[in-house]
């Protein structure tokens, strides 16, 4: 089990995208395969992939469960391990293996709805999220050798995010009070990553469903902090983070009454130019942020 | 579960006596969630960021349950204002889960049809339709005034799941054990 798996053409990974990247954060996918490409890492398309259940969990524990598993049951059949861009479907098909690992009854029920689709779990895929691909399979070193543009000057601040992180005995990808990893990936681009007292304040997307004001108050109270601060941008790693930050900046500066406007990026579209990649094929054109306030100081 | 002393616990609010049997209820419900390992230390409540719009804390709610008074938390909306951050989770010495907890609360809440949010439940039917949550939409650019499909923006148009018929009957079955 485990480990990344080497062929003739380097590192392969199933790539799983999940609701919000396959179906309205494009520029994260986009960056992403750019970097891929550039690194030599091949992604396998999930075939059939489908919502990774997290959104209903609190509906109804077994439907997220079911879905989660048909999710890993597909990505089984490729013999890869899974990469996930968003850290919500990282934390939901991680936890689900936890529950499924420590519960025969569970499996053997999961099994029995998965062969309605002619699935099966046994639970022998590893699910792994793009920053420990980058930071722990690839390594820093090796992102820094494709690196043709220093992004010298930059000031970033990076947003982990929840489940990047937590529940940490589960998901095991970074120290889960002190993350460093996105850190020292911004660093690999020439940028300098600065820390900050409110870098593992949540973004609030897990209240857009049911309190949005709610989502208002935790990205906003974020927000204003970092328009306090010296800071060039906000470097995201989740597709739900970025929805909150980047496309209703707008509306959540403007209910917490700060003018600044922060630009708001993703790690990959951030690592796309340092690789030299031309920003409209890292999707930067589709981020609502200032973004060209950092493309000006490159 | 002891019940001994359940005589003289009772809601002021609603006069009701204490109920442990919801905790089989909440046990049930695929999580970590633990009340009865809590000892009030009320390090989940210190890091929540969203007690500021919670009429009960997350200690509050895990000492109540815990002490068989559940059923006022399940009608409130209370458990419907946690953005499962999962802070609390990761650093409760006891390891109760009071986020698991919150997830237990409000899967028994939809059980019983009480307070889901109606965004909530268009999500569950955009899954049972398409297996995602949402359909495509276009992404728009604010610099270029202009949107842009998947296939403009040369990337793949997603199928879904393959076979829509064996996918809905399998979330079926799931949801009907």
């Amino acid at each position: 089990m485990g480990g990344f798996r080497l062929g003739s053409d380097g590192l392969r990974y199933a790539l799983y995208l999940g609701c919000m990247i396959a179906n309205e954060e494009y520029a994260y996918e986009m960056s992403t395969r750019e970097i891929m490409r550039e690194l030599g890492v091949e992604l396998v398309d999930l075939e059939g992939e489908s919502c990774c259940g997290s959104p209903i969990r609190s509906l109804n524990t077994r439907l997220w469960l079911y879905l989660a598993a048909r999710n890993l049951s597909l990505a089984e059949r490729t013999g890869l391990d899974v990469l996930c861009l968003c850290s919500g479907c990282f934390e939901s098909l991680l936890e689900a293996k936890h529950f499924l690992e420590n519960n025969e009854a569970l499996k053997k029920w999961v099994n029995e709805a998965l062969s309605l689709e002619g699935l099966e779990y046994t639970g022998r895929c590893e699910v792994k999220h793009l920053v420990q691909v980058l930071h722990d399979d690839l390594g820093v070193e090796r992102l820094r050798e494709h690196v043709k543009k220093e992004l010298k000057g930059l000031k970033l601040a990076s947003h982990p995010g929840c489940h990047l992180l937590r529940p940490s005995k589960v998901l095991r990808a970074d120290d889960p009070e002190d993350p460093r990893k996105l850190d020292e990936l911004i660093e690999a681009s020439g940028a300098e990553a600065i820390d900050y007292p409110e870098k593992l304040d949540c973004c609030g997307a897990g209240l857009l469903l049911m309190k949005p004001e709610g989502t208002m108050s935790f990205a906003g109270t974020k927000l204003k902090t970092l328009a306090a601060r010296e800071v060039d941008g906000l470097v995201t790693v989740c597709p739900a983070c970025h929805v909150v930050f980047d496309k209703r900046q707008g509306a959540i500066s403007r209910q917490v009454g700060v003018d600044k406007r922060i630009p708001i990026i993703y790690y990959p579209q951030l690592l796309g130019l340092a690789f030299g990649i031309e920003p409209e094929r890292l999707g930067i054109h589709l981020n609502s942020s200032p973004v060209e306030q950092i493309l000006s100081k490159i | 579960m002891g019940t001994s002393m359940s005589s003289s616990l009772l809601d002021l609010m609603t006069l009701k006596r204490a109920d442990w049997s919801i905790l089989k209820e909440i046990a049930k419900k695929i999580g970590e969630q633990n009340p009865k390992s809590c000892f009030e230390c009320t390090k989940c409540t210190s890091g929540c960021p969203a007690a500021e719009f919670l009429e009960m804390y997350p200690h509050n709610i895990v000492c109540a349950v815990r002490e068989g008074l559940a059923e006022e938390i399940i009608n409130s909306d209370v458990i419907w204002r946690c953005a499962l951050c999962l802070k609390c989770k990761e650093r409760c010495p006891q390891e109760v889960a009071p986020s698991d907890l919150i997830i237990a609360l409000r899967n028994i809440a939809t059980d019983r049809g009480v307070g889901v949010p109606e965004d909530l439940n268009s999500v569950l039917n955009s899954i049972m339709e398409i297996g995602y949550i949402h359909p495509p939409m276009k992404a728009f650019s604010r610099r270029l005034r202009k949107t842009y499909t998947r296939e403009e923006l040369g990337l793949k148009v997603l199928k879904g799941p393959k076979d829509m018929d064996a996918f809905r009957e399998a979330l079926m079955a799931a949801f009907e054990e």
